[in-house]
């Protein structure tokens, strides 16, 4: 060790040392708390001057309650002082207060007892963190195979009730067709019942099965080029003896020369049929329903705007979903499984395409259906063209 | 198999705290095809031992063992998602690791490894309050009671737990692991010598014969 000059003092050198290198605080305030002058260590911890600056400004202190003159009432005792450092990060030093005739000395060095707590609390953090993700991800698991299973168990109840229930509906068609006119009235009515039930049943079973292939992503599409004019005329023969029957009158307004495009058209039949049969559901008799279709060089769109009850705001976010029935009645006891709209939201996904509703409750709702004329299909790179 | 310069890029990585470097090797290994268990036993369980090694020696500091023990962890939950195949089984587990003791990755590994061999596995954690525990017990009642212990000093903390679970009705068997019983397996199989000792994760191995 060199020997230490004589116009040295230890004092003096120590005070060199604190103020130029050490990893300590040091700030000299005056009695208002600004920082008069800080050791280069300060500083560069903070990241720049902080000489002028008020204490409160450089540490942390939510509550308001560090006050250098009552601690340095007692200078003995260490304080917990989180400065702001240059990273915008609070390190935590444990400091002592001195008064001095012109204000406070404040000294501090690395609070290691505070930093050994925060490791322990981050290392358990992580250890929960992974024993959570750990249960997410084994709960997930979980999750899928009863998904899968759920999914199985639709597909082959649906697949085993379709054919009974195709049965059904032909022999009743057959009565229908050969016997009617030696039936009395009643006998009619049973009949068409049973023939409505039928049909309604086959609706539900044809759901499950495409929520089944949807759910287990076997929902395959079949694109050719088709006219959209037929896809609307199809869909339109459908549902027009259901309308008939509630008197509702459907205003059609389509130009001459809508697109081809290539998709599979029974499946936007499917999607273009589920709107139009929503519409007259939950249309009041006598009222009247606006189908419009047009295209400019991007996309073809087709609307259904009805004179329905209209749905809820907070409704419309999960009508596309699966079971995602709206409340509001429809008009003449007609029945369903919240199953139509998510089906169509993924047959539209599927080419492309966008289905969204406007709502206004009392007025109606308007479906919009928008279809992309370019893009790349499963099958078909080629942009389709337009007709005619 | 894990090649040795494969190994020895993991263990350079882990000790130097490069998570992603730590990564990229397991899912190299992973997407290689190598078995979730030699992955376990031949990386995570080697490369843990010899950081603890190298702290015993005084060569590296208990912050890098902690910094090495959470990129495990780390890695570990990016691998869960190929781990867990719900399929029927028979067969369950409960691992905790007992009241104060905090080192939990032994315990988990042993839990991850009956589960990809389709055990039903419920992992309980680091510092598992013993009434936890046996509430869990009661609840599930599980082929099998894992208790792992780590640090010699918590003996007690597990002989009360065996003690409690002792008094328990319920068929199953209590396996105890850990790092504390490569100085005390002789000693604790003579005083339990119903209990079966799990020195490593090779050792489980053994469980699925019984």
């Amino acid at each position: 060790m060199q020997p230490i000059p004589k116009s040295h003092s230890i004092e003096t050198l120590l005070y060199d040392e604190v103020r130029r290198h050490a990893a300590l605080i040091f700030w000299v305030m005056d009695s208002d708390h600004r920082v008069v002058s800080a050791n280069a260590f300060s500083t560069t911890l903070i990241g720049h001057s902080i000489e002028g600056k008020h204490f409160r400004d450089v540490v942390v202190d939510f509550e308001n309650r560090l006050d250098p003159n009552r601690m340095a009432q007692d200078s003995e005792k260490a304080h917990l002082i989180h400065i702001v450092t240059k990273d915008r990060l609070p390190q935590s030093f444990s400091c002592t207060f001195h008064a001095i005739d012109t204000g406070v000395v404040m000294i501090g060095s690395i609070a290691l007892e505070e930093q050994e707590r925060l490791k322990t609390e981050i290392l358990s953090l992580n250890q929960e963190l992974s024993n959570m993700t750990r249960a997410l991800q084994k709960a997930n698991a979980e999750l899928k195979h009863l998904n899968e299973l759920k999914n199985q168990f639709l597909g082959m109840a649906a697949h085993d009730l379709r054919k009974p229930v195709g049965i059904i509906m032909a022999y009743a068609d057959f009565l229908e067709e050969e016997l009617a006119s030696t039936m009395g009235e009643e006998q009619q009515g049973f009949l068409r019942t049973i023939q409505s039930s039928a049909r309604f049943m086959k609706r539900i079973i044809d759901n499950f099965l495409d929520a089944a292939l949807i759910d287990s992503g076997r929902f395959e599409m079949d694109f050719s080029r088709e006219a959209v004019q037929t896809v609307l005329d199809h869909s339109l023969a459908m549902v027009s003896l259901a309308a008939r029957r509630k008197s509702i009158t459907i205003d059609r307004s389509f130009p001459l020369d809508l697109p081809t495009l290539m998709m599979d058209g029974s499946k936007i039949e499917q999607v273009v049929m589920n709107v139009l049969a929503n519409a007259v559901e939950y249309s009041p008799p006598g009222s009247r329903i606006e189908v419009s279709a047009g295209s400019d060089e991007r996309v073809c769109t087709i609307r259904v705007t009805d004179q329905g009850p209209g749905i809820p705001r907070e409704e419309i976010q999960h009508l596309f979903q699966a079971y995602g029935r709206a409340s509001a009645r429809k008009t003449a006891g007609e029945r369903s499984i919240g199953l139509g709209l998510a089906i169509s939201r993924k047959i539209v996904e599927q080419h492309g395409g966008t289905i969204s509703v406007t709502s206004e409750i009392g007025k109606g709702s308007t479906f919009e259906i928008r279809l992309p004329l370019h893009w790349n299909s499963p099958e078909d790179g080629d942009p389709s063209r337009r007709h005619g | 198999m894990i090649d040795e310069t494969r190994y020895r890029s993991y263990l350079e990585a882990l000790v130097a705290g490069q998570r992603n470097a730590c990564r990229n090797i397991v899912l190299q290994l992973h997407d290689a095809g190598v078995p979730l268990q030699t992955i376990y036993v031949d990386l995570f369980q080697r490369s843990l031992y010899e950081i603890g090694s190298l702290w015993e020696q005084n060569r590296i500091s208990v912050a890098v063992e902690h910094m090495a023990t959470a990129i495990t962890e780390y890695l570990m939950a990016v691998l869960y998602p190929t781990l867990f195949i719900p399929k029927p089984s028979d067969r369950s587990i409960i691992v905790s690791c007992v009241a104060n003791e905090y080192h939990q990755i032994g315990g988990k590994m042993v839990a991850d490894i009956l589960e990809i061999r389709g055990w039903s596995t419920y992992f309980l954690g680091a510092n598992t309050p013993l009434a936890d525990l046996l509430t869990m017990v009661q609840e599930k009642r599980p082929n099998w009671v894992a208790l792992s212990l780590s640090v010699f000093f918590n003996m007690p903390h597990l002989e009360r737990a065996i003690e409690a679970l002792r008094g328990l009705d319920g068929p199953f068997r209590i396996l105890v692991g850990g790092q504390a019983f490569r100085w005390a397996e002789d000693a604790f199989s003579k005083r339990y010598p119903e209990i079966r000792v799990c020195k490593s994760l090779n050792d489980i191995d053994r469980l699925e014969m019984d």
